[in-house]
């Protein structure tokens, strides 16, 4: 039986130490599923070294798309690689004495130990429950769909039923569909996972404050996706807990107890702009006749009777209605210039992928890029901030996507094994 | 004071010791410093009577903003006034953090530049939240939630194909960029206090929030120029839409059937998720529905199959869930090994998930001016017990004499007379702004962020 596999001796060995982020010399060690993969690639980001211990068959992320089609159906996903960039992979059999080894191995070395528990598991509840006794200094980070302790828990999990059952669907959605159905929508993305992993980060970096102040063992921590998505929505909850008002759907717009004026409209090159009327106060309003009059698009708007804030607010579809029929006729990037230049909050809806050259955010250096041999030379998005240096500022660092086992070699070295010990499990065809 | 009976719930102080001066309003940065808050961090809010956090003023008023801003003490001040000013830099000088989420500029403009911060407090960390962040060529921009959405991609990713974007429904990059904010702003208390301190500046941006969360697109974009104005994008409820040239779905999952369906009981209200993964889970499904004589066709055995009949797939079962009641339906589905899910409202979340309700997630507390209400907890579990948040509220104002006695070290002469000049207090003149009146308005207008 192999006990470790991949091709570290392929590859060339990526680098351990040395890496840049307020995290630092922290090292995690990442087990299980899927659903705590984001709360991995941010402590990574935070310059964490994160080694993510997959299963001779990968990790279940690996398996689903969008693939990359170059790479070959099933051999490079996206989704995959969005949750595990900063990443290093070693691949271990769990069933041979060997790679069980191995594994308690890297857990001693282990600051925190992440492990994810959803209904496609790489440890068996026995093996989860070693984790802890083989290193009570470690902070043992568990995220699940549903928690430990729930009616729902151990339940089947996907992104969809999770942002249904969270809340985010019903609140996002349609009250205009020709059906006369006011559609829920779920929005597409990892999402489920990117709100518990960001509260499991907080709840480990509180513990790793905590464990230098305390004088007991590291604790646990524990998120549950549910969780994190059913406090996300903003008035949802307090509208009903405080007001006793369920939030309606709203296409493109909040959700709420009463109606509000559309304020998505269709600019003249095909693409939607978000043309915010919030706070639409007297300067703002001004500023938007102002505009609308030097292009003799104002309609009826100088009517004195719009210079009352709340007659405007009464009549703000109207005005929508005028601002929809203008924006029409014009290009969304001179829309968003203009209306920016005159301090009003608008916006065109973009996509993910236009914002790639946006010049705003290659100022920022928000971008990364990085050439592997499986995902090719891609940008990849940053960190969302600016200032204090992430893991990305670390010179000579590849922070791919890691191939399966791609860093056995450098991570057995690390944990100071011999080149014999390493050969001896090449030569048992372990790596 | 805590919670529900059978709740184990403690109070974290991870972050005992630290000092955050927090100048944050409306929803994003509030919601990075109530998780301070929760961890133990001292957060003094400050607002000047004048220009008070918007959110006091909304609708649901004291309870919606208390519960953005729980654990967190009041501190009133003309920041413009020249002796108001001098106690800012004086709080700084006591704080470890500054957060702010003011338009680019502003907090500099009041004359706390980030040299100007360092110089009062030399390891401060100074964390700001804005739409489009501190630097660059659109840093001036004027963006709210909504705003920054449509920037980042995010309200494109939601939708009907052939429709306009339905977005998130609420200012959802507020939310998830608080916590954002709040996770870097932590890491930056661990690098200044064991990788060799110094200031830092933790400059936030939502549009580069929302992006992040997108990479899987991005990434798409670029290794399969897939256009993601094509039709069937994005696919509604479902995980690829039939006919579109699929590199193999954006949510991390491919299957049919796949979607929300319209369950017994009001439109509005009445919808379940359903999510087959598998042909295990089709013939799970098929076997729930009665393995009815359109779903044995061997059309349907493949996934690939399944994905080309959709259409006709989501009639047929859309036909077999509108007589069942949702959580019936998720029952009945779970028991069989179906991944299923109702859409759930606030008040069904609040009154009658059963795992939220059992986890605490919604814990009941009593505070001063607003009695006993749910809260909305950090819903972080630290050795199996939940977070409790302190069951505290920023009532205007009602800080700021301690915070000069015991913080400053004030004499109380000194307090009263700035009090009475109007440095600490509301100017005589000026209105009430403490929050316990509801002015009726759309919720939407609460749900901002600057």
């Amino acid at each position: 039986m192999t006990a470790v596999s991949g091709t570290p001796n392929l590859v060339p060995t990526r680098k351990l130490a040395g890496r840049v982020g307020p995290l630092s010399g922290i090292v995690v060690v990442e087990v299980g599923g899927v659903v705590g993969e984001y709360a991995g690639r941010l402590l990574g980001e935070m310059g964490a070294l994160v080694i993510k211990v997959e299963s001779r068959q990968g990790s279940p992320s690996r398996l689903t798309g969008p693939f990359a089609v170059g790479a070959g159906w099933h051999k490079a996903s996206l989704s995959f690689a969005a949750l595990n960039v900063t990443k290093l992979s070693i691949a271990l059999d769990l069933d041979s004495q060997d790679g069980l080894d191995l594994l308690r191995r890297l857990v001693g070395r282990a600051d925190v130990v992440l492990e994810s528990q959803d209904d496609i598991r790489l440890l068996d509840g026995q093996l989860a429950a070693r984790l802890e006794a083989w290193n009570a200094k470690a902070i043992h980070c568990l995220v699940s769909p549903f928690g430990e302790e729930s009616p729902w828990a151990g339940g089947l999990w996907s992104e969809l039923t999770a942002v249904a059952l969270g809340g985010i669907a019903g609140v996002c959605g349609y009250d205009d569909d020709p059906s006369g159905i006011p559609w829920p929508i779920a929005p597409v993305g990892l999402h489920s996972r990117y709100a518990g992993g960001v509260l499991a980060v907080i709840g480990v970096i509180a513990e790793l404050l905590e464990r230098h102040t305390a004088q007991a063992g590291a604790r646990s921590v524990e998120v549950a996706l549910h969780d994190a998505l059913a406090v996300s929505t903003e008035g949802a909850v307090p509208s009903w807990e405080f007001s006793h008002e369920e939030v309606h759907r709203h296409t493109g717009r909040h959700a709420g107890a009463t109606d509000s004026p559309v304020w998505t409209v269709l600019c003249g090159d095909g693409k939607y702009l978000c043309a915010l009327p919030l706070s639409m106060n007297d300067r703002r309003f001004a500023e938007l006749l102002d505009w609308l009059g030097s292009e003799g698009s104002e309609g009826d708007l100088c009517d004195p009777r719009f210079r009352d804030a709340a007659t405007r607010d009464a009549e703000m579809p109207h005005i929508m209605d005028v601002v929809g029929k203008f924006c029409l006729k014009r290009n969304s990037q001179e829309i968003f210039l203009e209306a920016q230049r005159r301090r009003l909050p608008w916006a065109p809806i973009n996509t993910a992928a236009e914002l790639l050259s946006d010049p705003h955010l290659i100022d920022r250096g928000f971008f990364v890029e990085a050439d592997s041999a499986l995902y090719g030379k891609v940008t990849y998005p940053g960190v969302a901030f600016k200032g204090m240096p992430a893991v990305y500022e670390t010179e000579g660092l590849d922070f791919c996507p890691p191939e399966l086992g791609q860093d056995a070699r450098a991570v057995l070295e690390w944990l100071g094994l011999s080149e014999d010990q390493i050969r001896s499990l090449i030569l048992a065809e372990s790596i | 004071m805590n919670g529900i009976s059978d709740d184990v719930a403690a109070p974290n102080q991870s972050l005992k010791g630290i000092r955050v001066l927090d100048f944050t309003w409306n929803v994003a940065g509030p919601t990075c410093t109530r998780i301070l808050a929760a961890l133990g961090a001292e957060v003094i809010k400050v607002e000047s009577h004048t220009m008070p956090d918007p959110i006091r003023r909304s609708p649901a008023a004291a309870g919606f903003f208390a519960n953005l801003n729980l654990g967190k003490r009041s501190f009133t001040v003309d920041a413009k006034s020249r002796e108001g000013h001098e106690l800012l830099e004086q709080l700084v000088a006591e704080s470890d953090v500054v957060v702010e989420s003011f338009a680019s500029g502003v907090l500099a403009s009041w004359g706390f530049s980030y040299d100007k911060l360092v110089a009062l407090s030399p390891n401060v960390i100074y964390v700001s939240v804005t739409g489009f962040g501190h630097t660059g060529p659109y840093q001036s921009y004027v963006t709210y939630g909504p705003t920054a959405q449509a920037y980042s991609g995010m309200t494109h990713s939601s939708g009907k194909p052939g429709r306009p974007p339905a977005g998130w429904g609420y200012s959802y990059l507020d939310v998830f960029t608080g916590s954002m904010a709040a996770a870097w702003t932590l890491s930056a208390i661990h690098k200044v206090r064991f990788r060799g301190g110094g200031p830092q500046r933790v400059d936030v941006s939502q549009v580069e929030t929302g992006l992040s969360m997108l990479g899987e697109l991005m990434l798409d974009a670029q290794l399969n120029g897939a256009d993601h104005r094509r039709p069937g994008f994005p696919p509604g409820n479902r995980a690829v839409w039939p006919g579109d040239n699929t590199t193999g779905g954006a949510r991390g999952e491919v299957g049919a059937p796949y979607g929300i369906y319209r369950t017994a009981g009001k439109p509005e209200d009445a919808f379940c998720a359903i999510a087959v993964l598998s042909d295990e889970e089709w013939i799970r499904l098929r076997a729930c529905m009665g393995d009815p004589e359109w779903a044995m066709s061997p059309a349907l055995d493949s996934t690939t199959g399944r994905i080309a009949a959709q259409e006709q797939l989501d009639r047929r079962v859309g036909e077999w869930t509108i007589g069942i009641d949702k959580y019936e339906l998720m029952s009945l589905l779970t028991a069989a090994g179906v991944r299923s899910g109702p859409v759930q409202s606030g008040r069904e979340r609040m009154d009658v998930d059963p795992s939220l309700a059992a986890r605490a997630v919604f814990p009941k507390m009593s505070l001063a001016d607003i009695g006993e209400h749910r809260f909305e907890s950090i819903p972080i579990r630290i050795d199996g017990k939940r977070i409790a948040s302190p069951p505290t509220w920023p009532v205007m104002g009602a800080d700021t004499a301690d915070i000069l006695r015991d913080l400053l070290g004030l004499p109380e002469t000194e307090i009263a007379r700035l009090a009475a000049q109007g440095i600490t207090d509301r100017p005589a003149t000026g209105r009430s702004t403490r929050a316990v009146k509801a002015r009726p308005r759309n919720l939407a207008a609460i749900q901002e962020t600057s």
